[in-house]
């Protein structure tokens, strides 16, 4: 997977922010460990990032420096802080709909009246999937099987959700940090999510 | 909870306890959870540990990784795994294979670390090799001996001279940090060889050699140093 990348020093430049932040923002894990990608050049080795995501995720930093605390923040780029949400939460916040987390209720069985981050974000993921039109309840049973057997800690970096289709069959399943899947030429993929990014949006609900 | 507590030649299974204290050839053979862990003599412990407060002064050498709010070693250590530590001193030896993780990190002994190390202060008076990256808000050295450490970066990174007793021994002692890379905002070195040093304001003192500075807002060279090239960016 070829991305374009662009080098720290034109990084700096280009977003304005200093050596300081930046090592900063890395010890507390704003930036995710992975972006930062070595590189021999004909100076010596340097460091280069995925640009579309680091300008990105910078920007989202600045942006949201001004109100919340850099701890507050960390938590927000890394998953669930071991808060509970609860069901008038996730309605008043247009997390889900009422259908969609009865269905999910009625999937899981939850017997409790707030949930953990990673059952809010699966809630999300259903959310927008079944309103999106994209999958059918049948495979949103699916979904809920799949992240319930998944581990705890399953919203991590790197982490996509897949659904694909072949003559009408469906299955689903994660994977981590994956570079290349390769389909054959009849299965359709009809998801393709990224965990993190979905788990950003989701936070940007408490905003 | 109970202590646990290794006074002869014995092994022991871990658990949770108050505390855990070793003083004579211990071996603790998986996880611990405790308030307090002590070790005096020889200990091998094999599982991870979190604990509230470490001191090591014996030999110990830790499989597992290590979770602590503060510890202490003033003895002979080595760590095979990552170790976390709010406040973290080390003035014995100590060899960290993983990585190392703090708030407040003191090391004034001889201290090899293999992964990177985070802090948001570290003090260094001693000898270090570092193969990783060294990120902290303040970094202070003062180098004893020979010190590499790979990559530096920060906000402040100072680097000096150390100002003691053992000045008089100095002469004997072939002593500098060498580093291949050094990024931060305030950067005043001395006794430092580096590839690269890039940083807002840049100051190299006495006894330096830099292959390439680049800096942003200024640059103050001792007449001394040798600085190859140096551009403003």
């Amino acid at each position: 997977m070829d991305e374009d990348l662009i080098s720290k020093k034109d990084l700096l430049e280009q977003t304005g922010i200093s050596y300081g932040q930046l090592y900063r923002w890395k010890r507390k894990n704003l930036i995710p460990e992975d972006w930062f990608i070595r590189k021999s050049t004909f100076t010596g080795q340097e460091t280069f990032f995925p640009r579309e995501r680091i300008l990105e995720r910078i920007e989202k930093i600045q942006a949201m420096k001004e109100n919340l605390s850099l701890d507050a923040l960390a938590e927000m780029f890394a998953p669930g802080g071991g808060k509970r949400i609860s069901k008038a939460d996730i309605l008043k916040r247009g997390i889900a709909s009422d259908f969609v987390l009865n269905f999910y209720i009625e999937q899981t069985q939850a017997q409790e009246q707030a949930f953990p981050f990673e059952e809010v974000l699966a809630i999300f993921l259903l959310e927008k999937l079944l309103h999106g039109g994209e999958i059918s309840l049948e495979e949103g049973k699916m979904l809920v099987g799949l992240l319930q057997d998944a581990e705890k800690s399953f919203a991590t970096e790197g982490t996509n959700v897949w659904l694909i289709r072949k003559f009408g069959v469906s299955t689903c399943f994660l994977t981590k940090k994956a570079e290349d899947i390769l389909f054959d030429r009849e299965a359709k993929v009809i998801v393709n999510l990224d965990l993190m990014e979905l788990s950003a949006e989701l936070k940007e609900k408490w905003l | 909870m109970g202590n646990l507590v290794i006074n002869g030649v014995a092994s022991s299974n871990g658990g949770t306890f108050d505390d855990v204290i070793v003083n004579g050839k211990g071996t603790v053979n998986s996880e611990i959870q405790c308030k307090s862990l002590e070790s005096n003599g020889i200990a091998v412990f094999k599982g991870n540990i979190v604990s509230q407060n470490a001191t090591i002064n014996g030999t110990a050498t830790f499989h597992g990784s290590l979770s602590s709010k503060s510890m202490e070693v003033s003895g002979s250590a080595k760590f095979l795994d990552d170790v976390l530590a709010e406040n973290l001193r080390v003035s014995g030896n100590a060899r960290f294979d993983g990585k190392v993780k703090g708030t407040e990190i003191l090391l004034e002994g001889n201290v090899s670390v293999a992964g990177d190390c985070e802090a948001e202060e570290i003090n260094i008076h001693g000898t270090v090799k570092m193969e990783g990256e060294l990120n902290a808000e303040k970094i202070e050295m003062n180098p004893l001996w020979r010190c590499f450490i790979r990559e530096m970066g920060g906000q402040q990174i100072t680097v000096k001279k150390v100002n003691s007793i053992s000045n008089w021994l100095k002469p004997f002692m072939p002593t500098g940090l060498k580093v291949d890379s050094i990024e931060g905002d305030d950067i005043v070195l001395e006794m430092t060889t580096a590839k690269v040093v890039r940083g807002a304001r840049v100051k190299i003192g006495p006894k330096c050699e830099i292959d390439l500075v680049e800096y942003q807002d200024t640059f103050e060279k001792d007449s001394s140093a040798v600085v190859k090239e140096y551009r403003k960016i």
